[in-house]
């Protein structure tokens, strides 16, 4: 498969959250507003990108027996880094996501890029492997943020759309809206998908 | 058997790169958290002590606080932890007391009161009614109808924690501080001359000799002491220290922590004759 491609099936056809279901703990536990689901997307992604690239560069010397402990290490590395990054540049942020960062390190769709891509395809593939499933999803939590936002306060990006008289769904905030949201939208991608034949 | 090797030296060779990596960014990352840490507990304490500049951390007699200070390293305030007893279990609560005395802030952190009923503990309007008492007052507050026990745990609680507290940090704390432990030093008043000081080391006695010339520790000799060799040449780093610094508050060598303190201490008991 071209770059392109690899970059491209990571939005779609091959949606970590939408198609593959896979990362549902931050999926769910951290969309309650579109903002945090875009700063937890966009976590991930420094992190799968990252990963994947030393992974992919590290991919002949590391030995077969002990190549999952080594993707752990690398993983675990880049987590932590970015939790140090957060926590000192982008404070509120941090707050904000708490626990979920370090979490990211458990998150299943980083060790199974590393292990299923990365460890077997080249730096510049990988890279773009990286890039569009990170950015697919963080594109699904913003949705699914989104859609958890404007039902359960009305606003989208704290920017409020359904006007003072809307009264919200109070439940959409909460964790059985997380998973009430994602089943619509589960749905609805299906549908979708059916129709304009992207399976 | 080489395979063996050859996977653990991998595995030590990634671990080690991973090492160095978080080693650095925590380098980077370390000094601007603990600034920010430190602006942000510095907002938080505004709040009670509106004149203060920095705060410390001290324990006295096993309790920690949070002790603030002016401008002009005047105490302020004094903000520490306390627990009581509630309806539903342990209620913890922090309690700011400024230089006068007085209850200027109280919050309640974790309580399992039982919702609706106990748990209005934690309102402000409850808690705002122990503001500005002081030792000697009365601890209470209006009762509330199907929350006596917990009205009365905090009413109890406060009480008790509030005279603790300020029974260690009425001074700011102050015997808590770091270096205050070493007794007043000052060279004011010390007429130039040589002045002898003992004080116990690791193993013997050291005794040692302060020259003061023109209000200024010039030199310290050391007549006897029976200190362990090495340990020894560690030691006396705080000689050197003392002179340039012109102070004993100076570290203890790690290592050589009692053969160094009790330089320190020889120093003070030479100056204080």
């Amino acid at each position: 498969m071209s770059v392109m491609s690899e970059f491209s099936k990571g939005i779609v056809k091959e949606n970590a959250i939408f198609r593959l279901v896979l990362g549902m703990c931050p999926a769910l536990a951290v969309t309650t507003k579109a903002e945090f689901g875009l700063g937890m997307g966009l976590a991930t992604t420094a992190v799968l990108v990252g990963s994947n690239v030393v992974i992919s560069l590290m991919r002949s010397i590391i030995p077969a027996k002990v190549r999952i402990p080594a993707f752990v290490i690398v993983i675990a590395t880049f987590v932590t880094m970015v939790d140090m990054l957060l926590n000192a540049y982008l404070p509120v942020l941090h707050g904000q996501l708490g626990i979920f960062v370090p979490l990211i390190v458990v998150n299943c769709i980083i060790l199974g890029r590393a292990e299923a891509f990365a460890s077997k395809a080249p730096v510049i593939h990988s890279l773009a492997d990286g890039i569009g499933i990170g950015l697919g999803f963080t594109l699904s939590l913003v949705l699914l943020g989104s859609v958890r936002e404007l039902l359960g306060a009305g606003t989208i990006f704290n920017v409020n759309l359904l006007g003072a008289a809307y009264e919200p769904f109070k439940v959409f905030g909460s964790p059985p809206g997380a998973f009430l949201a994602l089943g619509l939208l589960l749905a609805l991608v299906n549908m979708l998908s059916k129709k304009y034949k992207l399976e | 058997m080489k395979e063996m090797m050859r996977t653990g030296i991998i595995l030590m060779l990634i671990c080690a790169v991973a090492a160095a990596a978080l080693a650095y960014t925590n380098q980077v990352t370390s000094a601007i958290i603990a600034t920010r840490l430190h602006q942000e507990k510095v907002a938080q304490l505004a709040e009670l002590f509106p004149t203060l500049t920095n705060f410390e951390e001290r324990t006295v007699d096993g309790r920690s606080a949070t002790v603030a200070f002016d401008a002009e390293n005047k105490f302020v305030g004094v903000l520490a932890e306390g627990q009581t007893e509630g309806y539903g279990g342990p209620i913890s609560f922090n309690l700011g007391i400024n230089a006068a005395g007085e209850i200027v802030g109280l919050t309640v952190v974790a309580q399992t009161e039982t919702p609706g009923l106990g748990d209005i503990i934690k309102e402000t309007w409850f808690t705002e009614q122990f503001l500005g008492k002081k030792s000697g007052d009365a601890f209470t507050v209006d009762a509330v109808s199907g929350a006596t026990v917990s009205v009365r745990a905090m009413e109890r609680g406060v009480e008790k924690e509030y005279n603790e507290i300020w029974r260690r940090f009425s001074d700011g704390g102050a015997a808590g501080a770091e270096g205050t432990s070493a007794p007043a030093f000052s060279l004011e008043g010390v007429t130039d001359g040589t002045y002898a000081g003992t004080a116990p080391g690791f193993i013997g006695d050291i005794t040692l000799e302060v020259t003061v010339a023109g209000g200024k520790i010039t030199a310290i000799n050391v007549t006897e002491q029976q200190e362990t060799a090495d340990r020894w040449a560690d030691a006396q780093k705080v000689i050197e220290e003392i002179i340039a610094k012109q102070t004993v508050q100076v570290d203890t060598v790690s290592g050589a922590t009692v053969s160094s303190d009790a330089i320190i201490k020889a120093v003070q008991n030479a100056l204080a004759q």
